[in-house]
């Protein structure tokens, strides 16, 4: 049963095979394509959250309008009438620091692969990668359970909510192919190919490492 | 596990497959996406309605956008789009005879309805597809014009008619984005490239069988009481639809996966897998409209997404991102819709446009007249609609000091759509014109388009705007430039690319009937419109003061027209691919190089490698037999 | 296949051009009065203007893609269905014609922008005293409030030569407030107010429909308007509420400055 065919890269049909290489340039070209869309997803959150902070209609950005004497009603049995706080801080920033620090195992990973070309070494990083990915998905977790506001408290609160479901979807996309990667490189044998789709690994991580990040400080400092 | 190729090697199509090969693929087919879909779905409604909607926080539409969400994923589980990533995560990547199952080999016509890789079998997967969604989108169009042939019809409720007139133009809008990029990117554009199938064929797959689960979401929504807030759903009128709006949301969401897949694919293809010889220089232009409209879709669909998402959490959860008693507004909803939906309309138009430029050169017998230009113009045209979305927004109250930039740059994309024009009648200049099915789409394509443009030159002046927004002036308009332009130019691409996709001709005498019928219908549909729209009938309206009811009955007799010259199109080509001529290779003389394989197509498209040696617009320079390939490689 | 003079072709060109420019000029100024409604301000005259100044400067340019077309269609059609035996000239491109046709869109563009903006800047222009007139869209009726009159309506009157500024708002779903005849338009959105100015010069009535689709009647959610003299505007606001007193000060403008 072949499991890994890492000579050849696939084609479709599997006529002639393409190289290693071309294949790896395909899927490079098309990370880039996916980064580029997602980068736009990524700019029309951070729009959202200074437009609506920005204009702060009727008041209901964080309720700042509303008090308990002059309450915003909001028409549906649910009256804002304080001020809404702010998400506790460290959540999104320890987040964030995971998210980083997971990268940066993976980069490391690569890096390791290239010069040393030692799958085991290599291994070792991307599970500390990985570890350090489900911690962050497991923080973003608890973020949900200790918001001290729902989806229904007017616009900071529900694009703060936003922007963590986008992560936690980024999250976990990245925990699938990180899975495979560390799943194919513990099975398959040492040559090029693995350390071509690491990078690839890497490179979407950066992004996810960096959108999430800069997710998490926008919503922590301009709350 | 290489396979060398040489010419008296057997086809590969030929292959006798190992008797497992393809996996799980070999059991799973459209009725099985059907059959996990609706368990999965089913799944998920009883887990939403025994956990979630009795949550106070959720309702019911929160069991839609679940019954929606599972439905989707397992329609796709089903027909196979999931088996490689799933294999790729345990190791188990596929073998040579798993790839050739895939691609269809040995499965006879069964290919058509499964989760096949074969570029020419989504090719032709897609073309099926977009005449069924024209179908759909046509015959609820019929209902609207009939509605609207007497002021104060009860033919249909204002709910159903705002439901119809808001489906129709979802289905149309999908049906127009898929039209040339689907069919003819996919099929032709490979081989046009000397490849012998797209970067990504399991994506290519994926992209098509994505939209096929989708449709059942848009459809879903008459039964689910209606979306009666137009195809552009603004918030907060959206906000207050039935649950049907989730249903629609959810169509957008996979769509955009589908459209996302495809423009990578598309754009990936055409950079990397161009024959030995196929420089960017020798590209032809049809190429280059797809990579442009496929990367422009790449830019416009995520705003698509976060637009309809924000509007699911509004609707599932109460966040308010629009709306405003709790903080939010609806201008931020038209941004991110215009954000993507100007662009969008160059994603439906360009490719069809690239389409009309090559085809004339073929019918012309001519060399495209400033080729470089007629790229840079494309080009120019993407590159411009990133900027001029708030175009749709002078009259909202947004920002009425950006009004002044925004028409600077609308007013800007009329030069390169100028360009094109110039183009195209370069082109026709002191040309052989051979005035053959296609040829007579082109020319309907230049008179539409010009009319389209125009009248779009008007709506972008701020002045005309304020009379002419929200009113039946913009529905002509962009009937004009979509119907008449776009949808004109895919109906060029399908008389022009028929014998290859299909091997047999399309019956002319049938065609030129179908054609005049629908040239006619156009003006006198769209005449009426702009009657309508002048006169000051706004649009989206069930009912009308009585004034406008000669531009009415004017619009929705060509209406009829157009409908029955469309139902003859369409039967031209289902009876022709039935039992039409057979076509030979190159029944039309062209030089590009889908023309220079068999016709039917081989698997892997060419069976020795080509090697290009010129473009495909050496009309009148080089002797005639030669193609864009060099000697001994045809 | 002989070669037409260059003579023969320019004539052939330009009277095909000049025959479809001349009829696209005629229903360019002929058309638009007869088919667009009553022109009610300078707005709406603007609007009207616009659409005959665009369709005049668009018709040669139009023509000449016609013609061109026409001409090449006629002059160099191959004969029968068959494949053509010879190709056309092997034309790649000419950077004259190229040059020149970039030239003259953007000199068109040029035109069509300055006249935009022209306008943008003219209607920027504020006047003094103008009547302040709340607009408020609800699915599905619209009405009218005169501020400082407690005065409130569901029927549009509005003084002659006397520019009035809407504050435009709506009480749940967005609105397009849209008075036809004075060719002014702007969105009604929910807790946020948007502002268009007009100045209606000609008395009499004209429609006030919604433009922006906002559910189920939003096919009947229009009303009617008047422009009524400045005296007969105090009138009717005494008419519908106002005290004397406030009426006066609200619709009559100082004399000095009043133009009735």
């Amino acid at each position: 049963m072949t499991l890994i065919d890492e000579q050849h890269g696939a084609s479709a049909t599997g006529g002639h095979h393409e190289s290693v290489e071309d294949r790896d340039l395909k899927e490079r070209i098309a990370l880039w394509l996916f980064i580029a869309g997602d980068g736009v997803f990524f700019l029309l959150q951070v729009f959202s959250w200074f437009y609506l902070k920005g204009l702060n209609v009727h008041g209901m950005w964080r309720g700042a309008a509303c008090s308990v004497s002059a309450a915003c009603t909001l028409g549906d049995g649910s009256d804002l009438t304080h001020i809404v706080p702010k998400a506790a801080s460290w959540h999104s920033l320890t987040v964030a620091g995971l998210v980083i620090l997971s990268a940066a195992c993976i980069w490391q990973a690569e890096v390791r692969a290239r010069k040393e070309q030692n799958r085991g070494e290599t291994v070792a990083w991307v599970s500390l990668g990985l570890v350090t990915l489900i911690a962050g998905i497991a923080v973003l977790c608890l973020q949900f359970t200790a918001l001290p506001f729902k989806t229904i408290s007017g616009t900071y609160a529900s694009v703060f909510i936003f922007f963590m479901g986008s992560v936690i979807a980024h999250l976990c996309l990245t925990l699938f192919i990180g899975l495979a990667v560390w799943n194919r490189l513990r099975r398959g044998s040492a040559n090029l190919k693995w350390q071509l789709q690491l990078r690839l690994a890497r490179v979407w991580w950066v992004w996810v490492a960096f959108s999430g990040a800069v997710l998490a400080l926008v919503s922590t400092y301009f709350a | 596990m290489t396979t060398t190729q040489s010419a008296s090697a057997p086809l590969l199509e030929d292959t006798i497959l190992e008797p497992k090969a393809g996996g799980l693929y070999r059991h799973q087919h459209a009725g099985t996406g059907l059959l996990v879909g609706i368990a999965l779905g089913f799944i998920g409604w009883l887990l939403s309605t025994s956990f979630l909607q009795s949550n106070e926080s959720f309702g019911s539409d929160m069991t839609t956008t679940v019954t929606m969400v599972s439905w989707v994923i397992g329609f796709n589980i089903g027909v196979g789009s999931f088996n490689a990533p799933i294999r790729w995560l345990l190791g188990h990547d596929q073998t040579h005879h798993d790839e050739l199952y895939a691609a269809g080999v040995g499965q006879g016509w069964k290919r058509y309805f499964k989760f096949c890789t074969d570029h020419k079998v989504v090719g032709t997967q897609y073309l099926v597809l977009v005449m069924v969604l024209f179908g759909v989108g046509g015959t609820l169009a019929m209902m609207i014009r009939t509605q609207l042939l007497s002021p104060h019809s009860t033919f249909l409720s204002p709910e159903t008619y705002n439901s119809i007139v808001s489906i129709h133009g979802m289905v149309m809008i999908i049906a127009t984005i898929i039209m040339v990029s689907g069919p003819f990117a996919n099929f032709v554009m490979p081989i046009m490239i000397g490849a012998k199938d797209m970067a990504f064929p399991r994506l290519n797959a994926l992209s098509f069988w994505t939209v096929v689960s989708a449709v059942p979401c848009l459809l879903a929504t008459f039964f689910l009481g209606g979306v009666p807030a137009g195809w552009t759903t603004y918030a907060p009128l959206s906000a207050q639809a039935p649950i049907a709006m989730d249903a629609f949301a959810i169509t957008i969401i996979t769509f955009v996966v589908s459209v996302t897949v495809a423009g990578i694919n598309t754009v990936v293809t055409i950079l990397t897998m161009r024959a030995k010889g196929m420089t960017f220089g020798r590209l032809p232009i049809f190429t280059w409209g797809s990579m442009i409209g496929g990367a422009l879709g790449l830019y416009a669909m995520p705003a698509f997404l976060i637009a309809q998402s924000a509007l699911i959490t509004d609707r599932v959860t109460g966040t308010s991102f629009f709306v405003a008693a709790q903080g939010g507004t609806g201008w931020l909803y038209e941004n991110m819709f215009w954000i993507m939906g100007h662009p969008e309309v160059y994603v439906i138009l360009i490719p069809p446009v690239a389409a009309v430029l090559e085809i004339t050169t073929v019918f012309a017998r001519k060399p495209l007249f400033a080729s470089k230009v007629a790229i840079g113009g494309m080009v120019g045209i993407a590159g411009l609609s990133i900027m001029v979305w708030a175009h749709h927004m002078f009259t909202t109250g947004w920002a009425p000091n950006l009004g002044g930039p925004f028409m600077l740059t609308t007013e800007l994309i009329s030069i390169p759509t100028g360009i094109i024009f110039l183009c195209l009648i370069g082109t026709l200049w002191r040309g052989q014109i051979w005035t053959r099915l296609p040829m007579f789409f082109v020319y309907l394509f230049l008179w539409n388009f010009i009319i389209g443009g125009v009248t779009g030159i008007y709506l972008s002046d701020l002045p005309a705007d304020q009379y002419f927004h929200g009113n039946m002036f913009v529905t002509a308009h962009f009937h004009y430039t979509l119907l008449g332009g776009a949808m004109i130019g895919a109906a060029a691409a399908v008389c022009f690319w028929f014998p290859k996709m299909t091997t047999r001709m399309l019956n002319e005498r049938v065609g030129k009937v179908s054609f005049w019928m629908i040239a006619i219908g156009i003006q006198i549909t769209y005449y009426g419109q702009f009657l309508e729209g002048f006169e000051g009938m706004p649009r989206r309206v069930a009912n009308y003061d009585p004034q406008f009811l000669h531009a009415n009955l004017i619009s929705s007799a060509g209406a009829y027209l157009l409908m029955a010259g469309w139902v003859v199109m369409a039967y031209n080509i289902v009876s022709s691919w039935r039992s039409g001529e057979m076509a030979g290779a190159n029944p039309w003389g062209s030089k590009t190089l889908e023309w220079q394989v068999p016709t039917p197509v081989p698997l892997e498209n060419f069976l020795v490698e080509p090697i290009v040696v010129a473009d495909a617009y050496g009309y009148g320079e080089t002797p005639q037999t030669s193609t864009q390939l060099g000697e001994g490689h045809r | 296949m002989e070669r037409p003079s260059t003579a023969h072709i320019v004539r052939g060109i330009l009277l095909l051009t000049a025959i479809m420019t001349a009829i696209g000029v005629a229903l360019g100024i002929l058309l638009p009065n007869h088919i667009m409604p009553r022109q009610m301000s300078a707005d709406s005259h603007a609007a009207v203007m616009t659409v005959i100044v665009f369709s005049v400067a668009a018709a040669p340019v139009a023509a000449l893609v016609y013609a061109v077309g026409l001409y090449s269609l006629l002059r160099w059609r191959h004969k029968g269905a068959e494949q053509p035996t010879i190709d056309g000239a092997p034309i790649r491109g000419n950077n004259a014609v190229t040059t020149t046709w970039l030239i003259v869109s953007t000199v068109l563009v040029i035109f069509v922008l300055g006249w935009g903006l022209t306008f943008l800047s003219s209607a920027a222009t504020p006047h003094a005293d103008p009547l302040e007139v709340n607009v408020i869209g609800q699915q599905w009726a619209w009405s009218f409030q005169y501020p400082g009159t407690g005065v409130e309506s569901s029927k549009l009157v509005l003084p002659v030569n006397r520019e009035v500024h809407f504050h435009v708002s709506s009480k749940d779903v967005t609105h397009g407030f849209w008075p036809q005849e004075l060719g002014i338009q702007i969105d009604a959105n929910a807790l946020q107010s948007s502002s268009i100015s007009t100045t209606p010069d000609k008395l009499g009535s004209f429609s006030v429909r919604c433009s922006q689709l906002c559910g189920l009647y939003h096919a009947y959610m229009q009303t009617k308007g008047e422009v009524l003299s400045q005296k007969n505007f105090a009138a009717w606001l005494q008419a519908n509420g106002a005290s004397a007193s406030s009426a006066s000060r609200v619709a009559v403008v100082a004399q000095g400055r009043a133009h009735s």
